[in-house]
């Protein structure tokens, strides 16, 4: 058999390997809910030392992921594990946990609620984190141990516009951008050169992927307009993607945006782009996407995270599944995927049933 | 600058979303004798109007249509202010009571929504975000409110809107007021299955049916 490394390479090259791989990830809680259920079964699997962010865990491996992920730069603020309420990252932003009560238990959304430059007067004198501070010895772990059997995506995320809107808050980051350009660019090129830096760094160490985000979409629209999309951020990301793959020819770029974004994919593929996510099935048909851009990007994610997991029944999540597979997996360039961490509200008989479904129906070829 | 220009800028700040200026423009307004009242009739809703309709176009986005409505209540509260010393009421379309549920503080969406409703003619108590049920319902109370408007932005803090619903119906006031939902993961069909009386995809098409819900 091959390895999930090899699965997820084939597909990457728009092929169909032996099975469609897949990943999930969850939020902390669910993290730890799993990991009690299989304590056994993980005791003997070499997982990540630290719980300091979110990351590959020893459950990746006992529910075979096919890819394992590495979190840096600055989506790191999230799921902090810490008892304070509030806490502060290292761009100075500030973090409140806010809890919510599921049947499963309590749990509790990271946001942001102190924004270092919201201020104006601010960002001339702002010192950004420095690359070389941060803690590589997290990545070499995971790729000294799983390196050579599993695909791995360093997170570089947050990386343009989004950095704009956590420094600056959301409204005044939508203002920026098309009334005061020239503090949208400041912030996002000292973004830009930050998240570069380590993207080389995982480079360096073994990455075989490195995956950009900024959220683009709302739930049936552009949160800007595409013109301005490629005015602004665009030149960035090309920028960013370039420099990416002349340090190192065979690296693979995935990016993110929630929501509708169709109108600028043509855009993503153009700056370089190989993989897209998550395809929020709630706003883009994974179907249509497959069939108009799917030889050209691939696709990663389409389990609804915001309405199948939480409130269908697991018939429906398998339904989904099979659905999912039968339309974006043909041809490779499939990484099956729920669009977001799995929360605390999903029934534990429908994350079963994920994998019970992604196991009976992700053999190539498809035949049914 | 003569009336005539006055009336056609603040049209025109609206529109395009030059905000900064548009308090000072609405002062400039006063001190010509315009009379405040025709200048948000006839000039500010009809520009408002407009930004609404380019948004559902996709000609405008998101950022546009902030930016339109901050220019809107710039001159609004300055409007507004000298229409109340004058001893005059400018007709109210509706009071409406809003605000993200407990657990989310997602601020954005709703606050659009609280500035087009306002900017339409409605009385709007924006309760802001993390709200308890029974903080909307005292406000609700309180002010008489005939439309409460919930926004939720998590799926986990979704069957909150159905929670507020049911505490109203305990208090015997669920058939006195109209209740709308709203927020990227909140469907029509979320909507009916808590017994909403109404959903709304973005802010434009929330006070369309914020119109809506005061006729029926």
């Amino acid at each position: 058999m091959i390895t999930s490394k090899e699965r997820m390479q084939i597909a990457m090259e728009h092929k169909e390997p032996d099975r469609v791989p897949f990943q999930a990830t969850f939020v902390p809680e669910v993290d730890k809910i799993l990991r009690e259920k299989y304590s056994k079964e993980i005791a003997n699997i070499k997982g990540k030392t630290t719980e300091k962010y979110q990351g590959m865990t020893e459950l990746d491996i006992l529910f075979g992921h096919d890819m394992l992920l590495l979190t840096y730069g600055l989506s790191t603020g999230y799921y902090r594990d810490t008892d304070s309420e509030t806490y502060f990252d290292d761009w100075g932003i500030k973090w409140k946990k806010i809890p919510y009560i599921t049947k499963n238990g309590t749990g509790y959304y990271t946001e942001i609620v102190g924004f270092p430059l919201a201020d104006d007067s601010k960002i001339d004198s702002y010192i950004p984190p420095d690359p070389d501070n941060e803690d590589m010895s997290y990545a070499e772990e995971v790729i000294k141990n799983y390196g050579k059997s599993h695909y791995i995506c360093g997170i570089i995320d947050c990386s343009i516009f989004e950095a704009l809107k956590y420094l600056r808050g959301i409204t005044q980051s939508l203002i920026d951008i098309v009334a005061n350009k020239d503090i949208a660019h400041k912030i996002m090129d000292m973004s830009v050169d930050y998240h570069l830096k380590l993207g080389y760094k995982l480079i360096e160490r073994g990455a075989d992927l490195l995956w950009l985000a900024d959220d683009l979409g709302g739930e049936h629209k552009m949160l800007m307009s595409p013109e301005i999309f490629r005015e602004m951020v665009k030149p960035k990301m090309g920028y960013m993607i370039n420099s990416l793959k002349t340090k190192n020819k065979n690296i693979k770029i995935a990016f993110h945006s929630d929501g509708y974004i169709e109108p600028i994919i043509d855009d993503l593929i153009e700056a370089g782009v190989d993989l897209l996510n998550p395809i929020q099935p709630e706003s883009m048909s994974p179907a249509e996407i497959k069939k108009k851009y799917g030889s050209r990007i691939g696709m990663w994610g389409t389990i609804s995270t915001q309405q199948t997991l939480p409130f269908g029944t697991p018939e429906d999540v398998e339904k989904e599944v099979r659905e999912r597979i039968k339309a974006c997996g043909p041809n490779g360039g499939f990484l099956l995927a729920p669009t977001h961490n799995i929360q605390l509200d999903v029934p534990f008989e429908n994350i079963e049933a994920f994998y019970n479904a992604v196991n009976k129906y992700r053999d190539y070829p498809i035949k049914y | 600058m003569a009336s005539d220009d006055i009336y056609k800028q603040l049209y025109e700040n609206v529109l395009n979303g030059d905000f900064e200026q548009t308090g000072e423009l609405a002062n400039k307004a006063l001190e010509n004798n315009i009379d405040p009242m025709d200048a948000i009739n006839s000039y500010l809703v009809p520009a408002i109007e407009l930004v609404g309709e380019r948004f559902g176009k996709k000609e405008y986005f998101l950022p546009d249509l902030m930016r339109s409505a901050n220019a809107m209540k710039n001159a609004l509260e300055v409007f507004e202010k000298d229409i109340r010393e004058k001893g005059v009421e400018r007709k109210s379309s509706g009071k409406v009571v809003i605000g993200t549920v407990k657990g989310d503080i997602h601020e954005i969406g709703k606050s659009i929504v609280a500035s087009l409703l306002t900017a339409k003619g409605f009385t709007v108590t924006d309760l802001g975000v993390d709200v308890e049920s029974e903080v909307f319902i005292n406000k609700i109370v309180e002010e008489g409110a005939e439309i409460l408007a919930m926004s939720a932005l998590l799926p986990i803090t979704m069957p909150y809107q159905g929670k507020v619903i049911e505490d109203l119906k305990a208090r015997g006031l669920r058939d006195k007021i109209k209740i709308m939902v709203g927020g990227s993961p909140v469907t029509q069909e979320h909507a009916e299955r808590i017994g909403a009386d109404g959903y709304a995809d973005d802010a434009v098409e929330a006070v369309k049916l914020a119109e809506r819900l005061m006729k029926s």
